[in-house]
């Protein structure tokens, strides 16, 4: 090895391995939000590596774990009518990254963000290029979603969440480029649950003028608990 | 438990007892645990290095593949990878979110070795599988032991220096350098 060549650019794989911690793993994890291609090679990464699962031997897992699972209780049910329609490696990352810059970016220790309390979505994009984080700190109503230029210029991406009645509700506006970062009111909040769909449709500026998506729909995703 | 030994048999047996679970059926989970229990145990005690933090890691795994398993997409990625890639995950979660880990990693943490597979295991890899195991061998021997390293154990680049007893930043140059000659082998094959 030449000591003087300075180290090829690996960060990608270095998030996928864990090798990353404190500060240099905040960064690599806000790439992943603001940079698509960034994403799709941590991805990558994680399928390129995932042969090596086969070198882990087996152990015998304990009784007392299986008892435990045999008594699931309905508080651990999973959200109903899920259906993925987006590619699910696409949308792990995304979630656990938009769950770690989560935690990275908040003052408070990690311990005191109950799962619960937490609602994430994957936006699959519809040309299915790519798949965009958002996040609902359900007890602040800070709202969270991920950097994609999805409007052209003179328009605005908005975002929508369509419930039991089908009926989209606007939630706000995209930032033009980068992560944005909305705080719902309390109404909008106590709407959001489990197998709601968020939809980003393209509309003037401003906002759809009719308070229904008018352009066409860009990215889609239910909303999960975390 | 070893039971199909057919790959592609175990395969599509774990993937139907994963979309049931994402059906919310019990029942499946349960399948889903018995196929995969042992080697997602291994993984955690592997990196949690003690006995009863692993189990409730692998309790807290199961749960989460209760809650996710209506995400997973067949044919996307193989089941075990993707139950696999939670265990570790989870397992990693736990020891960053613990601070240190043991000084010396305790007996049954040594037991689950990540060197010599028997000839059954070698023979169920599947070609990704084998491709990566042939462009491991094909890098120099710090960089291989580098890269297994961090996978098996789940460390950060300052665990490996001081494991490894190297400088920071050449433990950094030789998992760089390492990881590029291997997704040149990898992907070029």
């Amino acid at each position: 090895m030449t000591p003087d060549a300075p180290d090829p650019d690996m960060t990608a794989a270095e998030l996928a391995l864990g090798l990353l911690d404190g500060e240099e793993r905040a960064t690599a994890l806000r790439r992943v939000l603001a940079d698509p291609a960034f994403a799709r090679e941590v991805e990558e990464w994680r399928q390129r590596l995932a042969g090596l699962f086969d070198d882990y031997a087996e152990v015998p897992a304990p009784e007392s774990v299986a008892a435990r699972l045999a008594q699931l209780d309905s508080s651990a049910a999973p959200a109903p009518g899920r259906r993925a329609r987006w590619p699910i490696a696409a949308m792990v990352t995304a979630i656990a990254a938009m769950l770690a810059l989560f935690v990275v970016l908040r003052p408070a220790p990690p311990a005191a963000v109950a799962p619960h309390h937490l609602m994430v979505a994957s936006l699959m994009m519809s040309d299915k290029s790519a798949a965009v984080p958002a996040m609902v700190d359900m007890t602040t109503g800070e709202m969270r979603v991920g950097g994609a230029a999805m409007a052209p210029a003179g328009k605005t991406a908005q975002l929508w969440m369509i419930g039991g009645d089908g009926v989209p509700k606007p939630m706000g506006m995209l930032a033009s480029a980068g992560p944005s970062r909305m705080v719902l009111p309390m109404e909008k909040r106590r709407a959001l649950k489990a197998g709601i769909m968020l939809a980003v449709s393209i509309e003037p500026l401003g906002g759809s003028p009719t308070g229904l998506p008018t352009g066409p729909v860009v990215a889609s995703g239910k909303l999960l608990i975390a | 438990m070893r039971q199909p030994t057919d790959p592609a048999a175990a395969r599509a047996r774990l993937t139907e007892a994963l979309v049931r679970t994402g059906q919310e059926d019990r029942a499946a989970l349960q399948d889903v645990y018995r196929l995969t229990s042992a080697k997602l145990f291994g993984i955690c005690l592997r990196i949690c290095g003690e006995r009863s933090a692993a189990e409730d890691v692998l309790h807290d795994v199961y749960l989460t593949i209760w809650k996710r398993a209506g995400a997973y997409e067949p044919g996307r990625a193989s089941p075990i990878s993707w139950l696999a890639t939670i265990a570790r995950n989870r397992a990693i979660d736990w020891v960053r979110a613990r601070g240190a880990r043991p000084s010396h990693p305790i007996e049954e943490a040594a037991m689950v070795a990540d060197t010599s597979p028997d000839q059954r295991e070698v023979a169920e890899r599947d070609e990704e599988s084998r491709r990566l195991h042939d462009c491991l061998d094909a890098l120099d021997a710090r960089a291989r032991d580098a890269i297994r390293t961090a996978f098996f154990d789940g460390v950060t680049y300052a665990e490996l220096a001081e494991r490894k007893n190297v400088p920071l930043g050449t433990m950094k140059s030789i998992m760089r350098r390492g990881l590029l000659q291997l997704r040149g082998c990898v992907d070029d094959a």
